[in-house]
């Protein structure tokens, strides 16, 4: 949970830009306008279809139609962006912030797509010269908040968000960012504070039923860590089919209550909307495990394992499992991946 | 799971959720605690010196021993002190324990209820800053000898047997250095005499202290111990004539480092050598497997006790290696620190198994720190509760987490048959009392077959928790004195079977708990049984002892048979 977030956000930080009015700066370039248009707007349709390869290519004769129409620059590094072509969404924003290096958006632009390439500390440059511009931007804010999040710069994300809360009291990513932290930071009272306030902005907020549900259940009420994740769970299974957090978390509650069989349900429906989560695999195959269904624990184990070659806890399971099962020769060899792992990542930590 | 069955498994979740009516279920007649603390007229208080500075070693003592020094029968109390520090500590001074206060103290048992002070004669006042004691008759001489760790150089006292202790570490070998947590005396060789294993916790000295936590007025906290660099835990071989061997690196435990805090042994794989578990703090467990030819080796993750059961290190601190669910396999039980979980590992012939959530002992758990703990049968049924001193390591927790307590009130278990119930809030006031306990011992103070608790509090007064009994239930306190194996019996281990044909099984042993030592005494607890069938000892020697119908409701000194009349 806590690594996906800032990325969901960043994405939905450069769909708010896209939707932005850009200026149009006086360049004098000759230009064949009407088909520069038609590709911007058939780029643009792609882009809304989610056919993002075909948006670059679109976006990429726009431009060269009209070399001076360098706003599309920005629609460009933000379909190259949804294209997971991070390199060119790099390219093509620092295009733009080389024509125009006072524009907030440009610079924006740029941030984001270090961010998504995970180069952190220039997304952070970026975001930083955007509040130059102006500092109470509030997607330069988030931004800025996120990355340092990212960094482990807590304090400084904390700071962030505490002056995001302070020009724009009303946007919940302010409480909802500080809430986070402090969970990461195990001051439970404080996270739930801060998600208690997000619903006051927004009643409907599925992440904030979702992270009160993971502040009770720190706190040691289960009963009312339950009642939250349901509660984000009936918000999102209509309206948001590839939330599946509160599944998961639900699914991990019940592990830790015993109750295996429940669990697997909601792993399974974690692991339905989200094919690519290894911890929805890992949550599954843990139910399996203590369901006797050793085989396919396995399974699932093994996909969760692939999903994300650094997450730990697949390999240690599938070790103590292979071992019930008498198969020294495979607990041996997946714990000592396990080892390996940890190690490395108790190293990157220091 | 189909859209109707997951429906259903909502609306059943949701109904759980609700706030369950109370149920009107009679509750069993259990026995509480109480405060003899006061009567007792033990006034010992754990004084951590605290500064400014934030010294880890502040918030980590002390220990408490349950003890006969003296020989009389009565269980006395030997309670280890900090020393004083300034603050800041200037360069190169070292604590200081010139001052009263900052004395250990050890108390001999009247038998009548009340304790008298006998430090000063007894010679046992200590240096160094205190952390734990062991205890065990190290020379075979039939007296209790103390063993008493330190930041600093360890101590270990020979009981003179006349009241007195004598400092023997310096002729012994054992000083070790550093900074020393919990220690426990046994004969991992079986070769008749106990040798000494002493946890470290961490390299670190007052030069090298760190700023840990936000740098605001009061937030400045203790740091995590991954701020510095793991420490070798000691073993002393026994050489039989008064001295010990470092055999620390060439016997493997030292050659594994960690951030020790906790110690206790047992048997897990019923293969008749002691193996050595370690709880570390905030890296996994450590589990050596006595190979049996004076080597051991590091088994924990393969045995599955290094982690919890996601594969997660949590911050070990006490620990017990003892069967709780009465198979005849010694479980494991070790305290974390609050938004952790305490954790229990069922031993499944000789593998174990994680199972702190399906024996309620995670939820329960989930917002308590959790120092010195022991399995005891506290109310005499034949299952092993659970007993916990809790506390939070930052005295300034709750600003950073206000649900969070630095002084926690004690928490206690009963065991049903191998599920946790929480019956603190009915096992007498003095329970309730937010204290900053650490270390705590176990024991029958008073020789009435029910197990009282003393624990040692950071910066208050100890506390003496009398066990009221008096449920009817019967047990038998088994007393070993060993002949070829060491003249405590430490490593024996005992099978009971009640008149009803209801097991249990036991070992020999002081160690466990934190930085503590607990009755050697084997306690158990028989229900309404009268009579034991069958009492099986199987010495650290390799012997083994049957005896038959045995009396309930006494302490029975059971002395190790020779070779010959053993086989016969």
């Amino acid at each position: 949970m806590v690594l996906k977030q800032p990325v969901f956000v960043a994405v939905a930080i450069l769909l708010a830009l896209s939707g932005q009015a850009l200026a149009q700066p006086a360049v004098a370039a000759p230009c064949n306008l009407i088909q520069s248009s038609e590709r911007r707007q058939a780029g643009l349709e792609a882009l809304r279809g989610g056919r993002y390869a075909a948006a670059a290519t679109a976006l990429q004769e726009s431009l060269d139609a009209c070399p001076g129409q360098h706003t599309v620059l920005l629609d460009l590094s933000r379909a190259h962006l949804l294209a997971r072509d991070f390199p060119r969404a790099i390219g093509a924003a620092e295009r733009f912030v080389e024509l125009e290096p006072g524009a907030v958006d440009g610079r924006l632009a740029l941030a984001n797509a270090y961010l998504m390439a995970q180069r952190l500390q220039d997304a952070l440059r970026e975001a930083g010269a955007a509040l130059k511009t102006d500092p109470a931007q509030a997607s330069a804010l988030k931004l800025k908040g996120n990355v340092e999040y990212l960094l482990g710069q807590l304090d400084n994300a904390l700071s962030t968000f505490v002056t995001l809360l302070e020009h724009h009291p009303n946007d919940e990513e302010g409480p909802y960012m500080l809430g986070r932290i402090y969970f990461q930071e195990s001051r439970i009272d404080h996270a739930k504070g801060q998600f208690e306030r997000v619903l006051k902005i927004n009643p409907k907020s599925y992440k904030a039923y979702d992270n009160l549900g993971l502040c009770y259940q720190a706190l040691g009420d289960t009963e009312m860590a339950t009642r939250h994740f349901l509660t984000a769970i009936k918000l999102v299974d209509k309206d948001h089919p590839d939330y599946d957090w509160p599944y998961a978390n639900l699914a991990s509650l019940l592990l830790d209550q015993g109750d295996a069989e429940k669990a697997y349900g909601f792993a399974s429906r974690a692991a339905n909307r989200n094919p690519n989560s290894a911890r929805n695999f890992y949550l599954g195959g843990k139910a399996l495990g203590k369901l006797g269904k050793n085989d396919l624990c396995i399974n699932w184990l093994e996909r969760s394992a692939a999903l994300d070659p650094n997450y730990p806890e697949p390999l240690y399971l599938m070790g103590r499992v292979y071992s019930q099962l008498g198969n020294e020769e495979k607990a041996k060899a997946a714990l000592e991946k396990f080892r390996v792992l940890k190690e490395t990542t108790s190293r990157q930590r220091k | 799971m189909n859209r109707r069955t997951f429906a259903l498994t909502m609306l059943a979740l949701e109904r759980a959720a609700r706030p369950a009516r109370a149920q009107a279920v009679a509750p069993p007649h259990l026995p509480v605690f109480r405060d003899a603390t006061v009567e007792s007229r033990i006034a010992f208080q754990c004084n951590g010196s605290p500064t400014s500075q934030k010294y880890l070693i502040e918030t980590m003592p002390g220990g408490v021993a349950m003890f006969d020094y003296d020989g009389d029968g009565l269980l006395d109390l030997y309670f280890v002190n900090g020393a004083k520090l300034d603050d800041p500590m200037p360069p190169g001074k070292a604590p200081d324990k010139s001052d009263p206060r900052f004395w250990n103290r050890l108390y001999h048992n009247n038998g009548n209820g009340t304790f008298t002070d006998v430090t000063e004669k007894a010679g046992v006042r200590g240096h160094g800053y205190g952390m734990g004691v062991a205890v065990g008759d190290y020379d075979n001489d039939g007296r209790a000898d103390l063993y008493v760790t330190n930041f600093g150089k360890n101590i270990l006292y020979h009981n003179n047997g006349d009241g007195t202790f004598t400092d023997v570490t310096e002729k012994a070998g054992v000083a070790g250095g550093g900074w020393s947590s919990s220690a426990c005396f046994v004969d991992y060789d079986c070769d008749g005499h106990l040798d000494l294993i002493v946890t470290r916790y961490m390299e670190w000295d007052f030069a090298k202290n760190l700023w840990c936590g936000p740098r605001e007025p009061g937030y400045r906290g203790y740091c995590h111990p991954e701020s510095f660099k793991k420490a070798t835990h000691f073993v002393y071989h026994n050489n039989g004539d008064g001295t010990f061997t470092d055999v620390s690196r060439e016997c493997g435990i030292g050659a594994a480092p960690g951030y020790g805090l906790g110690i206790a042994f047992n048997d897990y794989d019923q293969d008749g050598w002691p193996d050595i578990l370690i709880a570390n703090d905030n890296v996994p467990s450590q589990c050596f497997h006595n190979l049996g030819n004076g080597k051991f080796e590091e088994v924990a993750l393969r045995k599955g006790l290094a982690y919890d059961e996601d594969g997660r290190t949590f911050s070990g601190m006490g620990i017990d290696f003892n069967d709780y669910d009465n198979d005849g396999w010694s479980d494991v039980v070790i305290g974390a620190l609050a938004n952790e979980k305490y954790a229990l590992f069922g031993n499944r012939k000789g593998r174990f198994e994680y199972v702190s959530g399906q024996s309620g002992l995670a939820r329960i758990s989930s917002m308590h720190s959790g120092w010195g703990l022991k399995l005891i049968d506290y109310d005499n049924d034949g299952w092993k509760d659970l007993f916990v001193a809790q506390g939070h390591v930052m005295d300034n927790i709750s600003l950073s987490s206000p649900s969070l307590k630095y002084l926690e009130p004690m928490l206690l278990l009963r065991n049903r048959r191998g599920a946790f119930e929480d019956v603190s809030a009915r096992s007498g006031d003095a329970l309730g009392v937010p204290r900053a306990s650490r270390g705590a011992a176990f024991g029958d103070l008073d020789n009435d077959g029910f197990p009282d608790v003393v624990v040692s509090c950071l910066n208050g007064p100890a506390v003496i928790l009398r066990n009221s009994g008096g449920n009817g239930n019967h047990w038998l306190l088994v007393n070993t004195v060993g002949t070829t194996s060491n003249r405590d019996g430490i490593g024996a281990r005992i099978r009971v079977v009640g008149e009803s044909g209801f097991e249990q099984h036991g070992i020999v042993t002081t160690a466990g708990s934190y930085q503590s030592a607990n009755d050697k005494r084997v306690h158990f607890g028989l229900g309404q049984d009268q009579r034991v069938k069958i009492l099986e000892i199987v010495w650290p020697s390799g012997i083994r002892q049957r005896l038959e119908n045995v009396a309930s409701d006494q302490i029975l000194t059971v002395k190790e048979p020779p070779r010959e009349k053993a086989r016969a």
